[in-house]
């Protein structure tokens, strides 16, 4: 029973694992980070579950270890990347992959680090959830532990954030 | 306002783990799993990794690093987790919290690690297509597949070993160099066995091959900075303390390929077991010579002995192995070469890449006499 336990976690990894490390490679801008993050939050269920404790719906659980690590990983860290970014030195960019990145996208990747480093930790999260993970109001509001009507809201503020920056 | 959103449209689709990224978490994860219940951590994860009696494969080092890693972080004190993160409601107690931590900790991706496993998973590959070339026949489209995963893990190793000389820790550079050299000398010898009666296993032994001449480069030129970098006075001592560990680790790997074919001595037979004992000798003598250069204080020769030792006796282990469980005799003469650099000439400069190496005659004694050792160029 125990190994039917874990044939299920480890076909979440291989369902969820690269959604996951696309979330926090919005979130923190680095590879590096994004893998460690990805690795710890299945860690981290792991944990959690083989307490005995069941989980419904592991992607939205998922999410929500994820967002949790995020905010802790960025109080440690007090985005000095995104800084370096800013500043212009482009040797802190840390692509999402090492597979050739068009010169276009390398551009594009920055100015997204640097428009999303504008706004507040809170709408940089809804934004990414939103738009990077295509996750829907309702699955939203599961991860953190809202309505769908909040996250709406959520969603509304943090694009008037964003208009508020662009130049 | 919507030119971030489209941007992040346009790029998004480029962002996921790479393959072999993917892969090595997941045997992290699957790791920590298996290691969490059980009391008996070395063990189970030991367990883990040698996936069956019959392919018990190991030319790298007896003791996976992993294990080695999560013992230690298990006996290692604990830390305030109360900082960190927040899982709603309060679900982990603190003992199994602290632990957490520390398992956490040892799964952070290092180089070194992350070059270990890699390279782990390289040989797995290589003992799957020699097993079905040896056994069944392998197909052109299995061949074909198990050589771009080799391919991929090779390449990591590379980076990773690369990263580490960066890094300024050539020492560390150097051991995973050797240690992958031997393991892929060993695999290439017996792929040129298998290929004699399976032809399709031949692109992939050529791609080995190929990783072999790399990987050597890689580590002779490792090896000569170490040899010249020891001159320096403020890294004497440290170098010395290094030599030192790695002629008894020699020493220790020698012990335990020396009763491994006390082990297999039935299925030997008396030549192979000879072959494999006339190795052992040269690899003990490397010792005795590593020994002499600490005395002469000259550290960092020592340091390269002791692996080349350690890579001699890793061959003679990889031997046997080829010999007992796949019923391969590997040719000790053809492309498995012992490098004596400097016995042919001790004085030339500079061309020791991937060339000048010596053959190693069927007996070891034609090489006991003249072991002469330059390493500094």
């Amino acid at each position: 029973m125990q190994d039917n336990y874990e044939k299920k976690f480890l076909a979440a990894y291989d369902t969820f694992s690269d959604a996951l490390y696309r979330h926090c490679y919005f979130r923190v801008f680095s590879k590096a980070r994004a893998e460690e993050l990805t690795q710890d939050t299945f860690l981290r269920a792991w944990e959690y579950m083989s307490s005995g404790k069941e989980v419904e719906n592991i992607k939205p659980f998922l999410y929500r270890i994820a967002t949790n690590l995020i905010i802790d990983d960025s109080r440690k860290r007090k985005e000095e990347s995104l800084d370096r970014l800013a500043s212009g030195e482009t040797a802190a960019f840390d692509p999402p992959s090492d597979e050739h990145l068009a010169m276009e996208h390398q551009i594009l990747f920055k100015q997204i680090a640097v428009e999303m480093r504008h706004l507040s930790p809170g709408a940089r999260e809804i934004l990414v959830m939103r738009y990077v993970d295509d996750l829907d109001p309702k699955e939203i509001a599961e991860i953190l532990d809202t309505t769908a009507n909040n996250v709406s809201v959520k969603i509304n503020r943090a694009l008037k954030e964003l208009k508020r920056f662009v130049t | 306002m919507e030119d971030l959103i489209r941007k992040i449209e346009k790029v998004k689709g480029a962002v996921r783990l790479e393959v072999n990224q993917k892969e090595a978490i997941r045997g992290r994860i699957l790791r920590f799993i298996k290691g969490h219940g059980d009391v008996r951590e070395g063990q189970f994860i030991r367990q883990n990794i040698q996936r069956s009696p019959k392919t018990t494969f190991s030319f790298l080092k007896p003791m996976p690093i992993f294990a080695v890693i999560v013992i230690i972080a298990m006996l290692g004190g604990g830390t305030s987790f109360a900082a960190q993160g927040s899982l709603p409601g309060d679900l982990l107690y603190p003992v199994k919290v602290s632990f957490n931590e520390k398992v956490v900790a040892a799964f952070k991706v290092s180089a070194e690690t992350e070059a270990a496993y890699q390279a782990e998973l390289a040989a797995r590959r290589l003992e799957e297509a020699s097993e079905l070339a040896a056994k069944n026949g392998i197909s052109a489209e299995t061949r074909a597949d198990i050589e771009s995963r080799f391919e991929a893990h090779a390449d990591q190793v590379k980076t990773r070993i690369a990263e580490l000389k960066t890094k300024g820790d050539v020492r560390a550079a150097a051991d995973l160099a050797s240690q992958f050299e031997a393991s892929m000398k060993a695999h290439e010898a017996i792929l040129v066995k298998l290929e004699s009666k399976e032809e399709d296993i031949r692109p992939l032994r050529i791609t080995v091959d190929g990783t072999l001449q790399t990987i050597t480069g890689t580590r002779e030129d490792l090896e000569s900075e170490i040899a010249t970098s020891s001159e320096k006075s403020e890294n004497r001592a440290e170098v010395k303390v290094a030599a030192e560990g790695k002629l008894n680790a020699a020493t220790n790997v020698i012990a335990s390929v020396k009763h491994y074919i006390e082990t297999k001595k039935a299925a030997l037979g008396t030549q192979a077991t000879a072959e494999a004992e006339a190795r052992l000798a040269v690899a003990e003598n490397l010792v005795v010579e590593g020994s002499a250069k600490i005395k002469a204080e000259a550290y960092g020769e020592a340091f390269n002995l002791g692996n080349q030792a350690i890579r001699i006796a890793e061959e003679a282990r990889a031997l046997v192995e080829a010999k007992a469980d796949l019923k391969v005799d590997v040719d000790l003469k053809a492309p498995v070469e012992i490098d004596i650099r400097g016995t042919e000439n001790p004085d030339a400069d500079g061309e020791v890449r991937g060339g000048a190496k010596a053959e190693e005659n069927a007996g070891a004694t034609s090489t006991k006499g003249n072991l002469k050792l330059k390493l500094n160029f």
